[in-house]
């Protein structure tokens, strides 16, 4: 936890609080969070490269709340900007934001402990 | 204790929570746990649709963007349901809303929420909301049940037995099984008012529905009908039930004695009763106590203090 702490992609403060101090708890959200995300990742990729705006734009949203529910900033933020580029019809802004993001979950991904990244590599080999 | 008093089955409030993002549902669930609530979780509007019709639900937390039915669409469904009447309580509902769609708030409460939280939600305040919606659902809760009760005897009014009796008879034909009803009237109840005053009258009033509801099994339901007139609805009754029951009825109060400070007398009754054993599946409420009160009326002409009970359509 305090490696992820000192990354910096997550406000540990405001996420402990909404848990109740639970670590245990909050590890087991980051899990489903992980799950959640390897799921719609390529879906994202998918909808962006046919340009479906009614689809960026929900799993932009989607993604969005998970994140900002684990104060995890960086990725919230852009979660938001794909939201927003499925809102205004903007494929542009929305393969940009595509690149932020798998940077942003690279970030927070090399933070968690080894075995769950062993796990996220193997099920998202493009990531690297 | 008062802890304790909270956590009694009947007083758990069920929280729905309507929540597509898994993340989202799991921390809303673990918190609203800890504050003792009941939680149902449902992954989209059309399985919140369907909690919210079986399970008793009095608050819901709606998140506004889901699949199959949003936020908004099913706080409208919610409200034209309320709108039904019948026995439906009222749900109060908070919507979930990201901090982007604060300006859309005025759809939100316009479909019907009471309430919005906005997303990453805060704890305190949540739970703050929270607390707000559990004192609104129990104001709610005492006014519904000021409007049923008879402010004298405190047994059911007229308008809420009309709902007990159609439920009941609703019930008795799904699962094969009579219903019964008593019509009771106090013998001679005007001139106990009219030679020891209206004070007597209402305890006299008062002191039957008690022997009444010694006397009945708990499942029965006592109602004031009209001044002098009770009425009990006896589930699972036939004819020969119900005649039996208003028997055991009428003889406890013969052996009751009715004291005040002034004066100490004894109060018999008259019973009519009716079961749709006699009645083919279609009878309605009314007709069912337009049986009752013709069979009451002949106990009375009869000479009061006994039990008449319609057997055919024709009696």
């Amino acid at each position: 936890m305090d490696n992820l702490r000192n990354s910096g992609s997550i406000d540990m403060d405001s996420v402990l609080e909404r848990v109740g101090g639970d670590e245990s708890f909050l590890r087991e959200l980051f899990d489903i969070y992980v799950e959640d995300f390897i799921e719609k990742y390529p879906q994202l990729e998918q909808a962006i490269s046919k340009g479906d705006f009614n689809n960026i734009k929900e799993i932009g949203h989607s993604l969005k709340g998970s994140s900002g529910n684990l104060s995890l900033t960086g990725l919230h933020e852009t979660a938001y900007g794909i939201e927003l580029s499925g809102k205004e019809n903007d494929i542009e802004q929305a393969k940009l934001y595509f690149i932020r993001l798998k940077e942003e979950f690279k970030k927070f991904k090399d933070f968690l402990p080894p075995e769950k990244r062993q796990n996220i590599e193997l099920k998202m080999p493009n990531m690297e | 204790m008062e802890k304790q008093a909270l956590k009694k089955k009947d007083q758990v409030i069920k929280v729905l929570i309507a929540e597509d993002n898994a993340v989202s549902a799991k921390i809303l669930q673990k918190n609203i746990n800890d504050w003792g609530y009941e939680v149902v979780l449902a992954k989209d509007g059309k399985e919140a649709w369907s909690s919210l019709q079986n399970e008793g639900i009095k608050l819901a937390i709606l998140d506004w963007m889901m699949p199959e039915i949003n936020g908004i669409q099913l706080c409208k469904k919610i409200r034209q349901n309320d709108h039904l009447g019948k026995d439906q309580e009222y749900t109060y509902i908070i919507l979930l809303t990201a901090k982007d769609e604060q300006k859309d708030l005025i759809k939100g409460f316009s479909a019907g929420a009471d309430d919005y939280i906005r997303k990453p939600f805060n704890q305190l305040e949540l739970k703050a909301r929270l607390k707000t919606g559990k004192r609104i659902i129990d104001l709610q809760k005492q006014l519904q049940e000021q409007a049923s009760r008879d402010s004298l005897t405190e047994i059911w009014n007229r308008k809420r037995m009309f709902r007990i009796l159609d439920k009941e008879i609703n019930r008795a034909n799904r699962d094969n099984l009579p219903v019964a009803i008593i019509m009771i009237d106090i013998d001679k109840f005007k001139s106990i008012n009219d030679s020891h005053g209206h004070q007597v009258g209402d305890l006299v009033l008062k002191e039957v529905t008690h022997v009444l509801k010694k006397s009945v099994r708990n499942y029965d339901e006592i109602c004031r009908y009209g001044g002098d007139e009770l009425l009990i609805i006896l589930p699972n009754c036939n004819v020969a039930k119900t005649e039996s029951i208003a028997e055991r009825l009428r003889q406890n109060m013969n052996k009751h004695r009715i004291d005040s400070d002034t004066v100490s007398l004894n109060v018999t009754l008259s019973f009519g009763g009716a079961s749709t054993e006699s009645y083919s599946s279609d009878i309605t409420s009314e007709a069912l106590i337009m049986a009752a009160d013709k069979a009451l009326l002949e106990a009375k002409n009869k000479g009061r203090n006994r039990v008449v009970l319609k057997k055919k359509i024709e009696d």
